[in-house]
């Protein structure tokens, strides 16, 4: 995966600049920085969802975004017509969605539910089963922007384990994160963003002690 | 840094990788446009079971509210009509009422066409599958409906003992033709809409003053006797790319063939085509790079 060049969101503001960055099949890799530092705009643009107004973004393999769980999942459909929905949202197919379709339902510990329309549920079991179409698939390429913690301890905890799994599938992830012990611990290389540039690059150690620096200041 | 940022897309190739946004070009754009959406047959058939699903699924009367609407507006219009115009063709309620659905669904279309981009920005900021797609979607969602409004000319028929003849053929075409048209024309100005938000408004008076100059509450025929065919106001309604396939539409109910120049049927069938065939180019070619404006 090769990103390159910049993208310019309003008249003045440029997002991102100068990114040069190639990642290589089985790169975990860890991305920081303050609120703001176009972390997001990063990995939406390495998703494809932005287009660089300079420059470009390759990839070789199939890759998915791990972010705003849930989108486009619709209240009157039922959990299981929603599982579909949200499935071909993220690209899937129907073969795929239907030889997943137990193993996410018994995930998300909706078995009760699955045939009631989506306004039934509360707020917490809606974001368990968009987490668990979410993690169902073993993308080339993963980009996870924050790790996501909803629901009851019980299910956070289990989600963040699949979450991991699906990390070890994938060949190459990319990750958003805040919580730099997870990041220390199983990043290969990590950048921090600053102003929508590539600030440091280089070993969680390195990165994470530079960032301490910079922000201690 | 800033001479390899020069460096085209082609060099890609130097790392055999699959470029995101490669540009199309415009002669393949309106076929590159068809296979993404036949790619995506599956989302686009939950994404219509959504809409549909949203619109009726919860109404009390649900889907009778196809027939239900039009009927109930057609009714508002026959009324004021026959107040003010005093028009007294038996038929007229029924050219009013398949006035209405046709009508309906092409103004639906256009504006959801054009405000596809900024009605779904949420969804268009978190995934990256291509982006005609919500505007195709609703399209399809428009035509069912339409489809569905169409059974309520049946007991009009039976009133004024009509019977379905061969001429249904012009049916399916003209109302294809009044969805490409309205999808298509609507692709060209989807993304200048997210750049200028005066394009929904200007939009929205195009097809409200659009509705009478469209046979809606007139047929063709009409503007025929009452203006002549060499008025000014003929050509100029003529110009109007509905007036053909609604008059068709009319016209295959009621088993009769309507009688047009050559010139403006040709108008009438090329319009859809040449509007795909530009909304595709200009939508393939801007609708992603105006995502971070949205």
């Amino acid at each position: 995966m090769r990103v390159f060049g910049k993208v310019i969101a309003g008249p003045s503001f440029k997002a991102l600049e100068n990114i040069n960055l190639t990642i290589n099949k089985g790169e975990i890799i860890g991305i920081i920085g303050r609120n703001g530092s176009s972390k997001s705009t990063l990995l939406k643009t390495m998703a494809g969802i932005y287009k660089p107004d300079e420059g470009w973004v390759g990839i070789d393999g199939d890759i998915s975004l791990l972010s705003g769980v849930g989108v486009g999942m619709n209240k009157e459909l039922t959990g299981r017509e929603n599982i579909h929905l949200y499935g071909s949202i993220l690209g899937h197919s129907r073969e795929t969605m239907d030889g997943m379709m137990d193993e996410v339902i018994q995930f998300s510990e909706l078995q009760e539910f699955i045939d009631e329309p989506l306004r039934t549920y509360s707020s917490g079991m809606k974001a368990r089963l968009g987490i668990s179409v979410a993690t169902a698939v073993k993308p080339d390429i993963l980009l996870i922007d924050e790790v996501l913690g909803v629901g009851d301890p019980g299910f956070k905890k289990r989600s963040q384990e699949r979450i991991r799994k699906m990390m070890d599938d994938s060949n190459t992830v990319i990750l958003v994160s805040h919580s730099f012990g997870l990041l220390k611990e199983i990043c290969d290389r990590m950048l921090m963003m600053e102003k929508g540039n590539i600030k440091i690059m280089g070993t969680p150690d390195e990165v994470i002690s530079k960032y301490y620096e910079i922000e201690g200041k | 840094m800033s001479d390899e940022v020069v460096e085209s897309a082609t060099d890609t190739k130097k790392y055999s990788l699959r470029p995101f946004h490669s540009n199309v070009s415009a002669f393949s754009a309106p076929f590159k446009l068809l296979s993404n959406l036949f790619s995506n047959q599956y989302l686009l058939r939950n994404l219509v079971k959504r809409d549909l699903n949203q619109k009726y699924n919860k109404a009390l009367l649900g889907y009778v509210w196809t027939l239900l609407e039009p009927a109930l507006l057609a009714s508002v219009y026959y009324v004021l009509f026959i107040i003010i115009a005093n028009h007294s063709e038996a038929n007229y309620p029924m050219w009013v009422l398949l006035g209405v659905i046709s009508w309906s669904m092409f103004a639906r279309i256009l504006n959801g066409t054009v405000n596809s981009l900024t009605t779904n920005s949420g969804m268009i900021k978190q995934t990256n599958f291509p982006m005609e797609i919500y505007s195709f979607s609703a399209a399809i969602t428009q035509l069912v409906i339409t489809i569905l409004s169409l059974f309520v000319v049946i007991p009009f028929m039976f009133y004024l003992d009509i019977y379905p003849s061969w001429t249904l053929w012009m049916l399916p075409l003209s109302i294809l033709s009044l969805m490409i048209t309205a999808w298509g024309f609507g692709l060209i100005f989807a993304s200048a809409n997210v750049v200028f938000p005066d394009t929904a408004h200007i939009f929205r008076f195009i097809t409200r003053a659009g509705f009478f100059v469209s046979p809606v509450m007139w047929t063709y025929e009409i503007i025929i006797e009452r203006a002549g065919v060499d008025s000014i106001y003929f050509d100029i309604v003529m110009f109007n790319p509905v007036v053909v396939p609604i008059t068709c539409i009319r016209h295959s109910i009621e088993g009769t063939i309507p009688e047009f120049e050559t010139f403006h049927l040709v108008y009438a069938c090329l319009f859809p085509i040449f509007s795909y065939i530009i909304g595709s180019i200009i939508f393939l070619k801007t609708s992603r790079g105006v995502v971070t404006r949205l």
